[in-house]
């Protein structure tokens, strides 16, 4: 116990010995010595609180109590219950935003040099005799014309954009007869002159004196593009109570063409049966494998390859001079022939001038039959869809209300077709506009891939795995 | 060496990307101008060689309307737009507000009205063009306002169309009326031009989807449609002596009022279509009388152009002095043009729309339409009837005995108005039963009566009827003549007039013409006999299927005893074309 105690004295010692070393002497006579002796800590923080308290404006204790609180003298029942709904506000009305404020000089401290340069206010600017003068005047209610003058006209012009009607899109006033004498005419000379009857002579002669130039529609605009009727009339059986004949003639009309479909449908299932297989997930990965992997497998035995002796084939011989002679020869004989043959056969059909007579006829009536039937066909295509694109016009299905869906009133009636979709596909079929399958762009962005870093393995190699991970170079 | 693809079929062609690079538009504008312009596409006779060799399906315009395109004063409002927009979207972005506000102020506008001139020269062109132009102006006033189409140009659409209801109400220009499932369809006739109209049903805004329709397209058309609409309405309003503004009698409105909602208000009731217009000059009523040209063949054709004429003007004023009252079920809108456009008067219930008239207590209604089942306090001094029952009087153009549209009954059929039979044709009785309407001026009833007199002739149309009653007369004739100034006066004998025999005469006439029809146009005479024939049998067929199918109603209605049976009513008439059909043969032969 004692010893443990004595050890403990000795300790504490040993411990005051240390601390208790002698401060080294410095000179102080000089000012870089006092600096870096002096402990001026407190005079620092005395003046730090001083230029604090003389950028905030003034001290806390110095400043009157009123300017810290605020006497709450509005109850609560006063305030107005129901608050406004919210609004846009004007950056006018919040004034400049909070986020803003750091960019404001908040330093209480008055310039300490007065003639600095800076921007002058409005007020200060120009002679301050001369603004002394015009201050007087204005007070006395004088104003120079040119400020009234120019007020007025800002009057003005607000008030004529305010009279200003909204532009419209298209026309919406119609004050006028277009097939009158208002409508689309000149005056050539005293006479008033509809612009479409205008002969070519007339079209220079406008051109000249005035300037604007009349083009007249080309024939070809004038070709019909079709025969059908822009409404055409409905089926009977579409009326809303239908006689019962003329519902099941258009019942009948619309499971004719839903039969035509099925059978289509199930002839191209039939045709594309080996191509329509069901192939299991697995499988079809395989062959993506083994088709994606064709073209690899054959580098890596190049080698293998066995040239293959191709047997050389001889070039053709040049024929020699004499058979050249010799082929002439004979090409000069077999058109001689040939012509001889010709002659003989023409002298011979004077013999048969009847039956080549007859011949021309047939060949006359097949010509004229031909002509009628082109004709029909081109009659019967006015009342076709033309092909005007790239893809075919596709009838809309027939509106027919199903037996069961008629109710024979008004007021049940179920609607069928839309007169919209009616209109889009009339005007397909009357070849004014081609059918379209409306392209819509998918915009397909990389998908970019990222490993979380807490995720990936640390990138260098393990000093145990030198050798294991690398791989054989190719 | 003559090059291919030079002259001929491939010069006359020019494809739609080439017509894009020599107008420097883009499609969207390209298919736009094509629209205002009326330029189409075309299938050329030869695509091999329009394309130049080139097999792949192309479209080909005509060489020479794209030329007369870059002559369009259009494309350069086309191109001011473009920079407009350029501009709003430079300044929106920098948020520049001031900037975005003085271009909306200056935004380009176009005007079509050299191009309506231009496509249709005279106003009979834009007549005939009328049909297309009001079924989608139609269809665009019904559509909601959230939809891609512009605000005001759906309004546009309601104001003009709503323009030429009136009109068509003040001139009495509606000709018949059809309800099937798609929509109504009305034809007009304006200046002797047949226009049918299909106007979508009051339901719910259906909306399709992208693969069906382009708006962006039909609203290229309905932009070219208004303008041409507001001309047309201007100009069948002072053909008619009434101001084009419409203007309703007693209701002033500025036109520049500021005041949104008075003029709202307006526009409302006029939409009512429930008061005559005011008219610039007091109508001088004109009597048109049909001028009789003698002619060959032109004496029954003329009867009948009379009897047509008639029947028009019949129709014209067919509700006169009617009072109806349209219940809250019906479709106000289209049940009271048809209405108005007969000369009746109507009004409904005040809280459904404006411009009501008059109440449903009113004392001196003789009509109210009604579309329910039942009605819990009736007035007895008016009928309750079912709207069909306007728009079948329209078809039939004379008033329907009332009872078999009465409130909850069993309507007949709505039978189309727009069909024409060919000879042979099966006609079904109700069909059978309005064409004769539509032809004389007999009521159902007295045509019952005929029918009991003359059973004889009971399968034969009017037609025949009358060469009937011809036929009887000429033996009256003959007896006159044959009565000889003889020394004696005998007693004259009746002679009975050889039918049989003459029929045969007839009968082999008609074969000697058969006989006499040159060789060119046997085979054509053949064909048409026998698609005739067939059709006959046809006619027949059906006829026998539908006595079947009424006999089958008849035995079950018997069964369930419910109200009388309605086709019963119907089957007055057991006429059919098939039976006049050798005396129209002969006509033809």
């Amino acid at each position: 116990m004692a010893t443990s105690t004595l050890g403990a004295a000795w300790l504490v010692d040993e411990s005051d010995k240390l601390n208790k070393k002698k401060q080294k002497r410095i000179v102080k006579h000089k000012k870089k010595a006092w600096r870096v002796t002096s402990n001026v800590e407190d005079v620092e923080r005395f003046l730090e609180s001083k230029r604090l308290d003389e950028r905030l404006g003034a001290p806390l204790e110095e400043r009157p109590s009123d300017s810290f609180f605020v006497v709450d003298t509005k109850t609560e029942a006063d305030k107005p219950l129901k608050r406004e709904l919210t609004k846009k506000r004007k950056i006018k009305e919040i004034g400049p935003l909070r986020c803003y404020a750091i960019l404001t000089p908040n330093s209480a401290v008055i310039d300490p040099l007065k003639k600095r340069n800076r921007v002058r206010l409005p007020e200060e600017r120009g002679d301050p005799l001369l603004r002394k003068v015009m201050e007087e005047r204005r007070a006395k209610g004088k104003i120079p014309t040119r400020f009234l003058q120019s007020m007025k006209h800002h009057q003005e012009n607000v008030e004529a954009l305010a009279k200003k009607k909204k532009p419209e899109r298209l026309r919406t006033t119609f004050d006028f007869d277009l097939w009158g004498d208002a409508g689309d005419s000149l005056m050539i000379g005293d006479k008033k002159v509809s612009a479409l009857d205008l002969s070519d002579q007339l079209k220079t002669y406008t051109m000249e004196k005035m300037g604007n130039r009349i083009y007249s529609r080309p024939p070809t605009m004038f070709f019909k593009t079709t025969g059908l009727k822009p409404v055409e009339y409905p089926h009977p059986g579409t009326s809303y109570n239908p006689t019962f004949q003329d519902h099941q003639a258009l019942l009948k009309e619309a499971y004719n063409l839903e039969t035509k479909e099925m059978k289509e449908e199930v002839r191209t299932r039939r045709r594309l049966g080996p191509m329509l297989k069901k192939i299991p997930v697995q499988r079809k990965e395989e062959q993506w494998w083994s088709e994606m992997t064709q073209g690899l497998a054959d580098e890596e035995e190049p080698a293998k390859e066995e040239e293959e002796e191709v047997p050389c084939i001889r070039p053709t011989k040049p024929k020699t001079r004499k058979q050249k002679i010799r082929a002439k020869a004979l090409k000069w004989q077999d058109m001689r022939r040939k012509k001889l043959k010709e002659a003989k056969k023409r002298l011979l059909e004077f013999d048969r001038l009847r039956s080549i007579r007859r011949e021309i006829r047939k060949s006359e009536e097949l010509t004229a039959k031909r002509i009628e039937i082109r004709k029909k066909e081109k009659e019967a295509k006015m009342f076709k869809p033309a092909m005007l694109g790239r893809h075919k016009y596709e009838p809309p299905p027939i509106e027919v209300n199903l037996s069961e869906e008629i109710t024979g009133t008004l007021r049940g009636l179920k609607t069928e077709g839309h007169v919209l979709i009616d209109r889009f596909k009339s005007m397909q079929r009357r070849n004014i506009i081609e059918p379209r399958v409306r392209q819509t762009v998918v915009f397909k962005y990389k998908h970019k891939v990222f490993t979380k870093r807490s995720h990936s393995e640390p990138k260098g190699l393990k000093v145990g795995n030198r050798n294991k991970d690398k791989t054989p170079v190719q | 060496m003559k090059k291919k693809y030079e002259a001929g079929e491939a010069t006359k062609y020019i494809t739609r990307a080439q017509a894009l690079k020599k107008l420097q538009l883009n499609l969207k504008d390209f298919r736009r101008l094509c629209i205002l312009k009326g330029v189409y596409p075309r299938e050329p006779n030869n695509r091999k060689k329009a394309q130049k060799g080139k097999l792949d399906k192309k479209t080909l315009y005509y060489v020479k309307d794209i030329r007369f395109l870059s002559h369009e004063p259009l494309i350069w409002k086309f191109r001011d737009f473009k920079i407009f927009m350029r501009k709003m979207k430079t300044a929106m972005e920098k948020g520049d507000k001031e900037t975005v506000a003085r271009l909306k102020e200056n935004k380009p506008s176009m005007k079509l009205d050299h191009l309506v001139k231009e496509r249709y020269p005279t106003f009979m062109d834009a007549l005939n063009d009328l049909d297309d132009c009001l079924t989608l102006c139609f269809f665009y006033s019904t559509l909601p306002r959230d939809t891609k189409v512009p605000a005001n140009l759906i309004s546009l659409c309601r104001r003009l169309t709503v323009e030429f209801l009136h009109y068509v109400i003040a001139a009495k220009a509606l000709r018949k009326v059809f309800i099937s499932v798609k929509g109504i369809y009305y034809q007009i006739e304006i200046k002797g031009q047949p226009v049918t109209i299909l106007i979508n049903h009051q339901r719910g805004f259906k909306p399709t989807s992208a693969s069906d329709v382009d708006y962006r397209i039909m609203t290229n058309f309905v932009d070219f449609y208004t303008s041409m609409l507001g001309f047309i309405n201007f100009r069948l309003y002072h053909s008619i002596n009434l101001q084009y503004p419409p203007k309703l009698p007693g209701i002033t409105v500025k036109e520049d009022a500021t005041d949104e909602d008075a003029v709202e208000e307006y526009n409302e009731l006029v939409a009512a279509l429930n008061s005559s217009l005011v008219t610039n000059v007091p109508q001088a009523e004109e009597e048109v009388q049909i001028d009789e040209f003698p002619s060959a063949e032109g004496a029954e054709k003329l009867e009948e152009a009379k009897r047509e004429a008639e029947a028009i003007e019949r129709l014209k004023s067919l509700f006169k002095g009617l009072k109806f009252f349209i219940g809250r079920e019906v479709p106000r809108e289209s049940v009271v043009f048809v209405i108005r456009s007969c000369d009746g008067e109507a009004s409904w219930d005040p809280s459904i729309f404006a411009g009501a008239t008059y109440d449903e207590t009113d004392e001196s209604i003789t009509h109210q339409i009604v579309d329910r089942p039942s009605v819990d306090k009736q007035y007895l001094s008016r009928y309750y009837i079912q709207p069909q029952w306007l728009f079948d009087c329209i078809n039939f153009r004379r008033l329907l005995p009332v009872e078999d549209y009465f409130i909850g009954a069993n309507l007949p059929p709505h039978i189309s108005p727009f069909v024409t039979e060919r000879l042979g044709d099966y006609i079904p009785p109700e069909r059978q039963m309005l064409l004769a309407l539509q032809r004389g001026e007999t009521l159902p009833a007295e045509q019952e009566e005929e029918e009991e007199e003359d059973e004889s002739e009971d399968d034969s149309s009017e037609e025949e009827e009358e060469e009937d009653k011809v036929e009887k007369k000429e033996p009256t004739k003959s007896q006159v003549v044959k009565e000889k100034k003889g020394m004696k006066v005998m007693r004259g004998r009746v002679e009975m007039p050889d039918v049989k025999g003459m029929e045969e005469e007839d009968k082999e006439h008609y074969k000697f013409r058969e006989l006499m029809i040159r060789n060119k146009d046997k085979r054509l005479y053949r064909s048409m006999m026998k698609n005739r024939k067939s059709r006959e049998r046809e006619a027949k067929r059906l006829e026998n299927k539908r006595k079947q199918h009424e006999k089958e109603e008849k035995d079950l209605k018997k069964s369930t005893s419910s109200g009388k049976a309605l086709t019963a009513k119907w089957s007055i008439q057991p006429q059919s074309a098939t039976s006049d059909t050798q005396t129209k043969k002969m006509k033809m032969v």
